[in-house]
């Protein structure tokens, strides 16, 4: 797919565990998981929202658009 | 998920898969009892379908014949309102008689027979019995029992009287495999599209094969005919009995299997939104 979550980078820089991250957004970590491995087909604005206030960053931070046909 | 609603897809499922295991029973039982067995007998069980027997073709039968033809008893009235109006009689085993010494004597054997609603009919009004002369029963769906010593017809005719029990079999596996995933996960699944899907194509399979079937068996099979003869004259207004190969086509079974089909595809676009829903975080 070629939108990528950059989630695992800025929880590095961040510091911060993936568990603790679910529990400050309200999800499961096997929801994250999902996310950060991108197999997830969508991304309500509620969690994008929680996840961008608890890393205090921008919704571009976290999803980026890769062109496919560009990079092969 | 509500409590009674699992236990009622419990229940159902476990009633499936009972059936089909006493199904794949019965079949098992049958098979065995045409390989190993001489005449059907199982001790003192007997098998419906046997190749001593013959097998189930479907005829249908037309009868004409005059009153004086047969012995008549009076039966008592059934319908006591109509008492006086009309009058019931009950046709009396002569009948049955006359068929065998008749296929006796074209040295043929009927080996037997049935027929639908054959025993009980209305016959004349205000007891004049004179008024009807002449009585047809027209287009009786019924069953002779036949065999064949063509190999190929052989093959057909047995496979069509175990058709019904293996399909059987086959759909009381689909819908107990169904109600177990509703029991287990009432959504819109993969697995329950599947169930559906096989129990619309397996009645639809049934009703084609049952038809193709019937259609070669009517046009292999001849017509049997009994006439009456009367110092070696056919006897019009005596009897005469017109045996010939039925086309069966199960059009309520057809129609059900139709509609399963395509509420498969509404399964699978719902497991689909299901798995979309599932997967939105």
């Amino acid at each position: 797919m070629p939108i990528i979550i950059n989630l695992d980078k800025i929880l590095q820089k961040r510091k911060m565990k993936s568990a603790e991250l679910a529990a400050l957004v309200g999800i499961t970590t096997a929801n994250l998981s999902i996310l950060k491995t991108g197999k997830a087909k969508a991304i309500r604005f509620s969690t994008l929202e929680a996840i961008c206030e608890v890393l205090k960053c921008q919704p571009g931070d976290i999803l980026e658009y890769v062109n496919e046909v560009n990079n092969m | 998920m509500d409590k009674n609603r699992k236990g009622v897809f419990a229940f159902l499922q476990r009633i499936t898969n009972w059936g089909f295991w006493i199904c794949l029973l019965v079949l098992l039982l049958s098979v065995a009892s045409e390989i190993f067995t001489r005449d059907g007998a199982m001790g003192s069980i007997y098998i419906g379908n046997h190749h001593s027997k013959g097998y189930s073709i479907p005829v249908t039968v037309l009868l004409n014949y005059a009153d004086s033809t047969f012995v008549y008893g009076k039966d008592e009235q059934i319908d006591h309102a109509l008492a006086g109006t009309y009058s019931y009689y009950r046709q009396s085993t002569i009948f049955a008689d006359s068929l065998r010494q008749r296929a006796v004597m074209n040295g043929c054997e009927l080996k037997s027979s049935t027929y639908n609603n054959l025993t009980q009919y209305r016959i004349g009004q205000n007891n004049d019995v004179a008024n009807w002369e002449y009585y047809s029963f027209g287009n009786l769906d019924g069953f002779l029992i036949a065999n064949t010593s063509k190999w190929s017809l052989k093959t057909l005719i047995i496979l069509n009287a175990y058709l019904g029990l293996i399909f059987l079999v086959l759909v009381f596996y689909c819908l107990s495999e169904f109600f177990y995933s509703l029991r287990t996960n009432l959504s819109f699944t993969i697995a329950t599209y599947k169930t559906v899907n096989r129990t619309g194509l397996l009645l639809l399979i049934y009703v084609l094969i049952r038809f193709l079937i019937s259609v070669v068996l009517a046009i292999f099979s001849t017509n049997i005919f009994f006439e009456s003869i009367t110092d070696g004259i056919p006897n019009i207004v005596a009897l005469d009995i017109n045996v010939r190969p039925r086309i069966v086509f199960d059009f309520t079974l057809f129609l059900v299997g139709l509609s399963l089909w395509g509420v498969s595809a509404l399964f699978k676009k719902g497991a689909y939104i299901e798995s979309e829903n599932n997967l939105t975080i």
